[in-house]
């Protein structure tokens, strides 16, 4: 076989980019390799805090190596946004992820939709981690990014996309981001040398086309890089064999990393809330599950961290939460994008053929952890004598477990998918297991780790670390426990008025969540002496019982508003399924203390919005309160389906009302239906004469108007086209009046029509062609009589007088685009009838190529036509045409049709959140809380 | 005896409790012929996509049915209460929530499988330069 020459491929960025893929492999090698010669050959002394003065060459050789890799990346990223931002469809990655239509707002977007664009996102803030690590330069960049160059090595072999082949069988290393579309499938399309004219892009996924796109992945993904850094840390310890002085430098970066993890996932919960339309910002769904829970895992690590630090004790259990997080962390990468969650997740990423890499990544750093801790975990200092029960890090210890107990119930509900991948392999007949109801599975457990995280997030802070006298807490702590019991109680009655709590398990996670903030705040005001880390914790502790408050206020009291008990009842007996009620355009619809009304709706763009006006009244019809909320709907490129339904919300401090529009009539949602739908039909035609009222199919019609312009919705002006509209009048048999407009187009020699609808009748309406013959008679048909006139001249015409007022040139928004080279005249004529009736017409006098074209005017209601057909231009004269048909008929052909579905309708969903404030104002406490606690320990020494 | 063994104790004793407990929670992908009247019950099969699919909000934004073949090929009616999902045709596989009712299964809740994106030649090919 002739290899090809293709034409019109960017070669070089692949080229480039495959050699700096591989030297970034190779120098993480070196860097590990280096990084590894530091940590044995410089001796550590656990008592300094500076690194030794010894020789630092191999920790110098680490960090340009580690760097080289860095440099190299970001001009691989740099390499792909550049063939994305000019549209190289010949690289599969941009094929993908890139479309001519794709605003450049969502370039980014576009980046990190695909999995090897999220790996580089991953790498990259590896990274710019690693150099501030580098630039601390404490004794423990060697350890620490000794496994973040593993970490790295496992990362980058995801995108090298390397084939080793052995006899017949073959491995893939990792998918390359700068691959080509023809080196990936084998289509016979590539058989074309021109193949990359003919590409066009998929493009970002219209759900994905959202700012929340734009800045959630980039803060969760900085989230997952900073949870290696604690873990890096750790095992950096256990390798140097220095247990105690890691403890200090990776509080700040475990607070850290709680922070921007917790941020990421917030954003998450945000956008599932703002944009999407399962109404609810917490889906339980394994995705959000397997971030959640590494989060979980170190913020119990953060705590433990605090202990060893202010005590001897739990330095041990600290390595393992952050072991453990990082490990979660590549669990849930695994679970998200081996394919794995395919049947049980909405966002997980499509298979890519990486999950034997993916169980390597898991199982190396897994038996990297272990070898590591118990081949030093004799040596790890433990005091001899345990907790007392008085103490602070008692307690905290037991928090720190309650949130291990947590995160391994939802590993393991979580990893239901995997299980039975797991049995299937033994045994192919088992039946998969899947939750019945996750979201009730999930509330059911975690309910009590809420309550028991803040039971013990309210009391433990009165407790003091290494506390040795134990009856303590029975003096003035337990005064004022007891004061923040009393106000919580009190708290508890007051918003029990307000929320409807169906059982007794909510009231004690209610009265928790009260409890946690009162007595965080009260430690605040009476204890601290205003450190900014007791705020932080203070802080972050009362956003969790913020949060419970707002969990269970917009969980337990989200309300339907949306149910329309009318419709179906003996269908369906189960009220809860009644999510959607229809709505006809300008038809109020009374639901649930709500009149809804339908007003308007606007294309823009792929968008559709609709104008929706909401009065809420009181028994009495007094109107409480009104407001408009839009939301839309994105269409597909094509038109053919809706691509995405964005809600829209109307915040309230103590409540949310969202909308979302849950369906339109098919032939809202499919031009391609509509237009198959029109076609089947069945129209009758009728004639109409213009101006008089007659009786049609149990209504009266009346063609009102007919103009020779039409502002139709659908309707698209270009020059030379022959528009005509009618103005229908339609009164019902109820006495409704109706009025629709349609319209039809001459253009050249094709006929547009547009058509006019009158929902309530179930009727359509179009113009027959035929009423341009009626209306105006073609030239060849009519008798025109020659006269030459000067300007200001009148004369007698067949019961008219015209009267020529001379030439003018046309105006700008009369010049054709088309044929600018035309030269164009018009002739100004006042024409008055018998009865006194006076008009303008303006004939046209056009040379375009040397050839003359007249373009005729007409009264059309007096059937008075007059053309200019020749200029004299020493004189002045014009020569001017007239003719008047006498056979005209002032009559309009319309085609109608009956049993035409509503287009004017709508369904929609709403739904009432209340106190969902509280779970953004709680969340975003806890994540101030836990970054000031880094703040304030990076700038104290 | 120390505490922490009390601790431990009591977390195991309650993980025990709690995996008993869930394991309530957990229930199998059937076919029709196990959906016995009245008992919920998740069902994967396919879209039956020569039978016809009614939604027509004109009559009840709710309500949409379709029929379905389970993976034994067994076919059902299916009404789903809560509209017409999104791209509902383009569905591989469906797993629907619910319970059987005289013959028909009533849905409230659908996960559909989606081709993952699928990318067919004529996908790849600007349709304005090819024609």
């Amino acid at each position: 076989m002739t290899e090809i020459q293709y034409a019109g491929e960017l070669l070089w960025p692949k080229n480039l980019g495959q050699i700096l893929l591989l030297l970034s492999f190779f120098s993480t090698f070196l860097a590990a390799y280096s990084y590894y010669q530091a940590c044995k050959r410089e001796a550590f002394d656990p008592s300094k805090a500076t690194p030794p003065t010894t020789d630092q060459s191999w920790k110098k050789l680490g960090n340009i190596a580690f760097s080289a890799q860095g440099i190299s990346m970001l001009i691989v990223v740099g390499l792909i946004f550049y063939l994305m931002i000019n549209k190289h469809y010949e690289y599969t990655y941009v094929q993908a992820h890139v479309s001519d239509d794709l605003p450049f707002q969502y370039i980014f977007s576009a980046f990190w939709e695909g999995q090897e664009g999220s790996f580089m996102l991953w790498i990259f803030w590896h990274n710019i981690l690693a150099w501030i690590i580098m630039l601390k330069n404490s004794k423990w960049v060697a350890p620490s990014l000794f496994f973040l160059s593993l970490i790295q090595i496992v990362i980058l072999s995801m995108i090298q996309g390397i084939h080793f082949v052995v006899g017949d069988w073959m491995y893939k290393l990792g998918s390359n981001p700068l691959s080509l579309l023809r080196e990936t499938m084998d289509i016979p399309l590539f058989a074309n040398a021109d193949y990359v004219s003919l590409l066009q892009g998929t493009g970002l996924n219209p759900l994905l086309q959202n700012y929340w796109m734009t800045i959630h992945p980039p803060v969760l993904f900085l989230g997952f890089a900073s949870v290696s850094i604690p873990f890096c840390y750790a095992l950096g310890s256990l390798l140097v064999k220095d247990y105690r002085s890691w403890l200090k430098p990776t509080l700040k970066w475990s607070l850290f990393s709680a922070s921007i993890l917790g941020i990421g996932i917030l954003m998450g919960a945000a956008w599932a809330y703002e944009a999407l339309t399962f109404g609810g910002y917490w889906a339980w769904d394994p995705v959000e599950n397997t971030s959640l829970v590494p989060w979980i895992t170190l913020v119990a690590g953060v705590h433990t961290n605090m202990i060893a630090r202010s005590t001897k004790y739990s330095v041990k259990s600290t390595y393992w939460f952050y072991i453990l997080s990082f490990l979660l962390i590549v669990y849930s990468t695994t679970l998200t994008r081996s394919g794995v969650l395919g049947d049980t997740s909405v966002h997980a990423f499509t298979e890519m053929g990486l999950e034997s890499q993916l169980g390597f990544f898991i199982g190396l750093f897994t038996l990297l952890s272990l070898y590591f801790y118990f081949s030093r975990s004799r040596n790890i200092p433990t005091p001899k004598v345990e907790e007392s029960i008085g103490s602070r890090e008692f307690w905290m210890f037991i928090g720190a477990l309650v949130l291990l107990f947590s995160a391994l119930m939802i590993t393991a509900s979580s990893s239901l998918p995997i299980f039975n991948k797991i049995i299937q392999l033994f045994n192919p007949e088992f039946v998969s297991m899947v939750l019945d109801d996750p979201i009730a599975h999930y509330n059911k457990y975690q309910l009590w780790i809420g309550l028991l995280v803040g039971v013990l997030s309210a009391v433990s802070i009165f407790f003091r670390y290494n506390e040795r006298k134990p009856g303590r807490i029975f003096g003035k702590p337990s005064v004022h426990l007891g004061i923040s019991l009393v106000i919580s109680i009190v708290l508890h009655i007051l918003l029990n008025q307000w929320l409807k709590l169906p059982a007794f398990q909510f009231h004690l996670l209610l009265f928790a969540g009260l409890f946690t903030i009162v007595s965080n705040l009260d430690y605040l005001l009476a204890y601290a002496k205003i450190s900014g880390s007791t705020a932080a914790s203070t802080l972050s502790h009362a956003g969790f019982g913020i949060m419970l408050v707002g969990v269970l206020a917009s969980g337990i009291n989200k309300r339907n508003l949306s149910n329309n008990t009318f419709v179906f009842t003996d269908v369906i007996a189960e009220d809860k399924v009644m999510k959607n009620i229809p709505l006809i355009k300008n038809k109020p619809m009374f639901m649930n203390g709500y009149w809804v009304e339908y007003k308007s709706d606007t294309v823009i763009g792929q968008n559709r919005y609709f104008d929706l006006a909401f009065k809420q009244v009181d028994q009495l019809e007094n109107v409480i309160d009104s407001f408009t909320v839009r939301p839309n709907v994105l269409y597909s490129n094509d038109f053919s389906k809706v691509a995405a339904t964005n809600p829209d919300t109307k915040h309230y401090w103590h409540k949310d009302i969202f909308t979302s529009i849950a369906s339109l009539p098919t032939a809202q949602q499919d031009v391609k239906f509509a237009r198959e739908m029109e076609d089947t039909l069945n129209y009758k035609l009728v004639d109409f004469e213009i101006g008089k009222v007659s009786e049609y199919d149990g209504y009266t019609l009346e063609v009102a108007d007919l103009k020779f312009a039409t502002k139709h919705r659908e309707y698209e002006p270009e020059f030379g086209d022959l528009p005509i509209e009618v103005t229908l009048n339609i009164q019902d048999s109820l006495g409704n009046n109706h009025i629709t407009k349609p319209a039809t187009v001459l253009r050249n020699t094709v006929v547009y029509k547009f058509h006019g609808q009158v929902d309530d009748l179930h009727s359509r309406y179009r113009i027959n062609e035929r009423s341009f013959e009626k209306l105006i008679k073609p030239d060849p048909l009519l008798e025109y009589d020659q006269t030459e006139m000067e300007s200001g001249k009148t004369i007698d015409y067949k019961g008219f007088k015209i009267r020529f007022d001379g030439f003018r040139k046309l105006t700008e928004a009369e010049t054709s685009k088309q044929n600018s080279e035309d030269i164009s005249v018009k002739a100004s004529l006042e024409i008055t009838a018998l009865d006194g009736e006076q008009k303008i017409i303006e004939p046209t006098f056009t040379i375009r190529e040397n050839k003359i074209l007249p373009i005729r005017d007409l009264w059309w209601q007096k059937a008075f036509y007059g053309r200019l057909s020749s200029i004299d231009p020493s004189t002045g004269k014009a020569t001017l045409d007239f003719a008047v048909d006498q056979d005209a008929e002032q009559r309009v052909f319309l085609e109608i049709a009956n049993n035409v579905p509503r287009s004017d309708l709508i369904a929609i969903e709403v739904l009432e959140f209340p106190g969902i404030n509280f779970v953004w104002w709680g969340c975003i406490a806890m994540m101030l809380g836990l970054g000031l606690g880094s703040f304030y320990r990076l700038s104290s020494k | 005896m120390k505490k922490i063994y009390i601790v431990a104790l009591v977390a195991i004793a309650l993980g025990v409790f709690l995996i008993a407990n869930a394991a309530k929670d957990v229930t199998t992908y059937a076919d029709f012929s196990a959906a016995e009247p009245g008992n919920r019950v998740k069902i994967v099969g396919q879209l039956s996509k020569e039978k016809p699919m009614i939604y027509d909000p004109n009559v009840d934004v709710n309500l949409f049915t379709f029929f379905m073949k389970d993976d034994n090929g067994v076919e059902k009616k299916v009404i789903y209460t809560k509209g017409k999902p999104q791209d509902f045709e383009m569905s591989e596989s469906l797993v629907v929530t619910g319970k059987l009712k005289d013959d028909v299964f009533v849905s409230d809740e659908i996960l559909m499988k989606c081709p993952s994106k699928y990318k067919g030649e004529e996908e790849l090919i600007n349709a304005q330069n090819a024609g």
